[in-house]
């Protein structure tokens, strides 16, 4: 059931892959990686089931963290210009 | 038979998730623009992530572990509308047009 | 077993085409967000490797604090690429390479050689810890068990080592910052 879970994730993983490598607009791409930021995260999760020790998952709730902070900081680049206060 | 219906209800809410998952992921590749990315890249993020954290919430039972499954998929379902909106917010400023029927048009 | 092959296979031909596509990539903000990717996709190896602290660690470093350091760096380049010609400046840097490189080629053949069983390194604890971590601890990976538990003081005196320095950075630079931004204004 796990393994199924899985195989999915990993089809739509490519699936998105797509979109990130041939994206039309530079807003297209960073749509495709924090989609594929959230299957990581399912991904990571899902893979501690299926080997049976669950007790892992820390690594997720970092990157679900991490996957916001940095989507954020790449449009307030593409918005401002800078990171900094410049 | 308690735990049979709930195996049976992990086993629903995962064909879910794994359907909604799929959806978007087909939906990012064949949709025309951005905001309709956003779209499915939405339904990625709650409906799909939010479904498959809770069959894992029905398998773990009651322990650590699912506390830590609670706490990603809340942070996954407040942070992706937020990460929409920007994004939706700046493409508009950056004059990124969408496609359709309200092409020309002033929004 | 068969399941965990064909997971590993699967992550290490994704992550070798999206090297590929890494290199034949040409605009830079696509390359940045292509590396996280590859850094995300290197945790779950890591992950199904049971390196735990090493899969913290590329998903925090490699994933997150990286892409903005790039991004960061990236705010400072300019519009356009210059094709810059071979001057002067590389021939200082080849051989200022070539040395080094060279003084420690030399200086590693004082080593022990690898993989010998009268090292040094193999001498002391490492029995111990190779035969008695999956007892004490109960994880497969030994890096891992010592890592986390033997040397758990260690580690943990490390992180907060590395957070008040973090802190420290921070205060300062925003100190410098915020100064240099009010001269520049007061400039205008």
């Amino acid at each position: 059931m796990f393994l199924a879970v899985l195989i999915a994730l990993a089809i739509s993983f490519l699936l998105i892959l797509v979109r990130l490598i041939n994206g039309k607009t530079t807003f297209d791409r960073i749509l495709a990686a924090n989609s594929i930021g959230t299957i990581i995260v399912l991904g990571i999760s899902v893979h501690g089931f299926y080997m049976g020790r669950p007790e892992f998952i820390d690594i997720s709730i970092v990157y679900a963290l991490i996957n916001f902070i940095g989507t954020v900081a790449v449009l307030k680049l593409f918005d401002k210009g800078t990171l900094g206060d410049k | 038979m308690l735990d049979i219906s709930i195996e049976i209800i992990s086993i629903i809410s995962f064909v879910a998730g794994v359907f909604f998952i799929l959806t978007g992921s087909i939906g990012l590749i064949r949709l025309p623009d951005v905001f309709s990315r956003i779209h499915a890249a939405g339904m990625i993020d709650t409906a799909g992530a939010s479904f498959i954290i809770l069959g894992m919430i029905l398998q773990s039972g009651f322990s650590l572990i699912t506390a830590k499954l609670v706490f990603i998929g809340i942070f996954i379902f407040f942070t992706s509308p937020i990460t929409g909106h920007v994004t939706a917010n700046l493409a508009r400023k950056k004059g990124v047009n969408p496609v359709g029927k309200t092409k020309g048009k002033t929004l | 077993m068969i399941g965990e092959i064909i997971i590993n296979a699967f992550l290490v031909t994704l992550m070798l085409t999206i090297a590929i596509f890494i290199i034949n990539t040409r605009k830079v903000i696509s390359t940045i967000l292509l590396t996280g990717t590859y850094s995300l996709v290197a945790a779950l190896m890591f992950v199904s490797l049971d390196a735990v602290d090493v899969a913290f660690t590329e998903a925090s470093v490699g994933a997150g604090i990286s892409t903005i350091l790039f991004l960061a760096a990236l705010s400072y380049l300019p519009k356009e690429e210059k094709e810059e010609k071979f001057n002067l400046k590389h021939i200082y840097a080849i051989c200022t390479c070539t040395i080094v490189s060279g003084l420690l080629i030399w200086a590693s053949y004082d080593l022990p050689l690898v993989g010998q069983l009268e090292n040094p390194a193999h001498q002391h604890l490492a029995q111990d810890f190779i035969e008695g971590s999956r007892n004490h601890i109960g994880i497969p990976n030994v890096v891992t068990s010592i890592l986390a538990s033997y040397r758990g003081y260690d580690t943990f005196g490390e992180t907060v080592v590395i957070y008040t320095a973090g802190i420290a950075v921070l205060v300062l630079l925003h100190d410098g910052v915020s100064k240099i931004s009010k001269i520049n204004k007061e400039k205008k």
